[in-house]
């Protein structure tokens, strides 16, 4: 090879020229006569496409990061410096990078677009739920959530108060305790009616302008037509004038 | 001012006796030698310890340096190669018991640069499959011989200009041209029976 000569250049000059052409620094006369030669030149013409290839193959070599206490280490071995500005760096990037290390295999999958999109769904699908409920989202701060339980407790009270079971429930229990009391307390009874008779309460004084107490009617729902009336004309009543009328 | 008068003045100054200056220096130089000492001996470990060795000797020899003569980078890059030599001298019947095909290094160490910051242009398959060509080639590296290796090193992975090698090689600037041309054959021969024998 080294002696041959074809189209004005000789294969040990094509070898020396080899590096250059791959370098693209070859011109003019000398690149001409390079390609001729390759072109015609079937082992030259090996030779340059795999000195190409094994060009290609070193270039896709990446560098290779060295390891971080190497500055440290050569320090210390040489001028005896174990504190470097660049070592305090470096150990706080490799906690960081530690911890990193640590979180991103978990939290990696909740970066993917298929999980942003399930995300994304279930908070449209929550904030369509607490709208049609009603729910605003200043109703979930500690005010709005203090606020919101006493209105619902409220709610619930009244609603149980104005179940029709329980009021009547409440109304025979008032009625009997009523019935009960005039045997057994008869007494005592008379002498509170007998106050409360002298001293009408406040609202009465305020509002009865006739000076006649007001009657408390207790409607009995469970009562028929025909039925006993259970509940007396209460005896409290002052006014007999009342009572006639009624009768 | 430029890098190389940067790097005269830290040397001045190192010899001087500052520490301030070596710790630049070896800031400036480190990953440089150590990427050499790694693909010449083929692992890290060894390369870490290689390029300990060399900051060493460089500690120890820079009063040395003659600025005139050649620059910092040359001078560097001749004591790397030197030692790197020594060691290979020193493993050489080390490595004739070990067996060629057997992998060379652990998989894990030296990761490359391009591994540790997340490529996001490529998905995870083409990562695995960049990652085996790279150690394909660096297995097939290994098995140049070192005048050949120390060459396409200089040459294709540290882009030092054929007159540097030279200095550093200590041979004409066509016996350069000529090793690297047959390492770069020789790699593509080594890869191209490799991949033959995979498919």
């Amino acid at each position: 090879m080294s002696g041959e000569t074809k189209y004005g250049m000789q294969c040990a000059e094509f070898d020396a020229l080899l590096a250059d052409a791959l370098d693209g620094t070859l011109t003019g006369g000398k690149m001409a006569g390079f390609d001729r030669h390759k072109n015609e030149c079937a082992t030259c013409s090996v030779m340059f496409a795999e000195a190409e290839a094994g060009l290609n193959w070193l270039e896709s070599l990446d560098e290779v990061e060295p390891p971080r206490n190497l500055v440290h280490n050569i320090l210390v071995a040489t001028s005896g410096v174990t504190e470097t500005t660049h070592a305090v760096e470096a150990t706080k990037q490799s906690l960081w990078d530690r911890v990193r290390t640590w979180v991103t295999p978990h939290v990696s999958p909740l970066f993917t677009p298929r999980f942003a999109m399930s995300c994304a769904m279930a908070f449209f699908s929550i904030s369509m739920v607490m709208n049609v409920a009603g729910i605003r989202m200043k109703d979930l701060t500690p005010k709005g959530l203090t606020r919101t339980y006493y209105d619902n407790q409220a709610r619930v009270v009244k609603y149980y108060e104005n179940i029709r079971l329980v009021y009547e429930i409440e109304s025979r229990v008032q009625n009997l305790r009523r019935v009960t009391g005039t045997g057994s307390d008869n007494g005592d009874s008379n002498t509170n009616q007998k106050q409360q008779q002298k001293q009408p309460p406040k609202d009465e004084k305020q509002n009865n302008t006739n000076r006649v107490p007001e009657q408390k009617q207790y409607q009995n729902y469970s009562r028929e037509k025909d039925d006993v009336v259970l509940v007396a004309l209460d005896r409290r009543l002052p006014d007999p004038e009342w009572q006639r009328e009624e009768v | 001012m430029d890098d190389a008068q940067i790097v005269a003045l830290l040397v001045r100054r190192c010899v001087a006796g500052d520490a301030g200056a070596w710790e630049e220096i070896v800031q400036r130089f480190n990953r440089r030698i150590y990427n050499i000492c790694y693909r010449f001996a083929g692992g890290g470990e060894d390369a870490e310890d290689l390029t300990q060795e060399v900051f060493i000797k460089i500690y120890r020899t820079m009063a040395s340096f003659d600025a005139e003569k050649a620059s910092f980078n040359t001078w560097v890059t001749t004591v790397t190669r030197n030692l790197l030599v020594d060691h290979f001298r020193k493993t050489k019947n080390d490595r004739i018991t070990d067996s060629m095909d057997a992998p060379i290094g652990n998989e894990d160490e030296g990761q490359a640069l391009s591994e540790k910051i997340e490529d996001k242009g490529l998905t995870p398959d083409q990562h695995v499959q960049k990652q085996q060509t790279q150690k394909i080639v660096q297995e097939a590296l290994q098995k140049l011989s070192p005048e050949l290796r120390e060459a396409v090193i200089l040459r294709d992975l540290q882009d030092m200009d054929y007159r540097e090698i030279a200095q550093v090689l200590k041979v004409p600037e066509g016996t350069v041209k000529s090793r690297i041309n047959r390492g770069r054959t020789e790699l593509a021969r080594l890869l191209q029976r490799t991949y033959r024998q995979v498919s």
